[in-house]
């Protein structure tokens, strides 16, 4: 929602390091993170922070299964579903980066690949395919052939795919 | 009036004027009394041998820089245990990074050369430099390892960042803290 950036912060998980030298906070086991409809699941997140001590990037990764985010543009529309080896949340840009075995679900349109970015305010979505051929087989989630796949449909319904 | 003071006799002005400085001098003796502290504390601890009140208690390196400094209104040691225990201590450890690290809590109880300290009762640690406070109900810590630890469900805040866990570990050495079991965290809006 667009009051989502206004709220703060929850995260829940089996354990927090915390590493002053690094400036590193990272939250692992079951971790789960909310800020307003923004909803993200993963193995491990790794929190960094401004100079202003605010949040300013949100890393997740999954562990056997893909990090996955939600986020409900506003009260009308369906959640934006998406999934990633690693999730990026960019917290001053609004923006979310699905790092490996990317998908994306807009409803009603799906997009995956390599790489996948979404802007929450705008709305708007970047595919990329894999760089190189070489691991295409490794992923099979993966796009086949390494390319961007979407699903552009005109009157589908959104699918909930984990 | 006048005559009566005429007629005493020097001999007795003289007794009269040191009836009055010893009358002094006494009060002067008894004035410590009213300021002093009351006996010894008996504890169950066995009978200390000494207590200290007011106390700045400095621990220095081979280096001969200060590591740790313990602040109390009123040590007592116990010769049988060997534990020195301390009423609202303040520690202050400073690490290799030149970092400080405070402890306080509202009881105190040191082992031995200090290797080894429980603060308990709204026990606090606090980083200055990165605004970081554990707060709990005990703390322990080991000197060799620079390790502090509880085991009860502890707070880590650092300005509006707020986090609960059942236990944490912190390595005042190495500026670096792990909260564990049933971890939950708020941080502020980003906007």
């Amino acid at each position: 929602l667009p009051s989502d950036a206004r709220q703060p912060i929850h995260v829940s998980a089996d354990q927090l390091k915390l590493d002053d030298s690094a400036g590193t906070a990272i939250y692992t086991g079951n971790v789960d993170m909310t800020q307003g409809s923004m909803k993200l699941e993963a193995h491990r997140v790794d929190i960094k922070r401004g100079s202003n001590g605010e949040v300013s990037s949100v890393t997740a990764r999954g562990q056997g299964t893909r990090a996955y985010l939600e986020q409900k543009p506003n009260q009308q529309d369906a959640k934006v579903q998406g999934w990633g080896d690693t999730v990026i949340y960019h917290a001053a840009s609004r923006r979310v980066e699905l790092i490996g075995n990317a998908k994306l679900i807009q409803a009603p349109d799906t997009f995956n690949g390599a790489y996948v970015e979404y802007f929450l305010d705008k709305r708007q979505v970047n595919a990329r395919g894999s760089r190189s051929n070489a691991n295409q087989n490794q992923n099979q989630n993966q796009a086949k052939d390494g390319r961007v796949e979407m699903t552009l449909t005109p009157n589908s319904s959104a699918s909930n795919d984990q | 009036m006048g005559s009566l003071l005429s007629r005493i006799t020097p001999k007795v002005w003289l007794f009269l004027v040191l009836i009055v400085v010893g009358g002094v001098m006494a009060l002067i003796e008894q004035r410590d009394q009213f300021t002093a502290v009351g006996p010894a504390p008996t504890s169950d601890n066995g009978e200390p041998d000494y207590y200290l009140e007011g106390v700045t208690f400095t621990r220095f390196n081979t280096e001969g820089a200060p590591y740790q400094v313990l602040k109390s209104p009123r040590l007592t040691h116990t010769p049988n245990d060997d534990i020195t225990r301390a009423v609202t201590p303040e520690l202050e450890w400073t690490n290799d990074q030149n970092k400080t690290w405070l402890g306080s809590a509202e009881r105190g109880r040191v082992e031995g050369s200090g290797s080894r300290i429980t603060l308990d009762g709204k026990a606090r640690l606090h980083q200055p430099s990165s605004d970081w406070t554990l707060s709990t109900q005990t703390i322990h810590y080991t000197q060799h390892d620079s390790h502090a630890w509880s085991d009860d469900r502890s707070t880590f805040t650092r300005g509006q960042e707020k986090t609960v866990a059942n236990r944490f570990d912190a390595w005042i050495d190495k500026n670096q803290a792990t909260l564990n079991g049933n971890v939950t965290g708020s941080y502020p809006p980003t906007r």
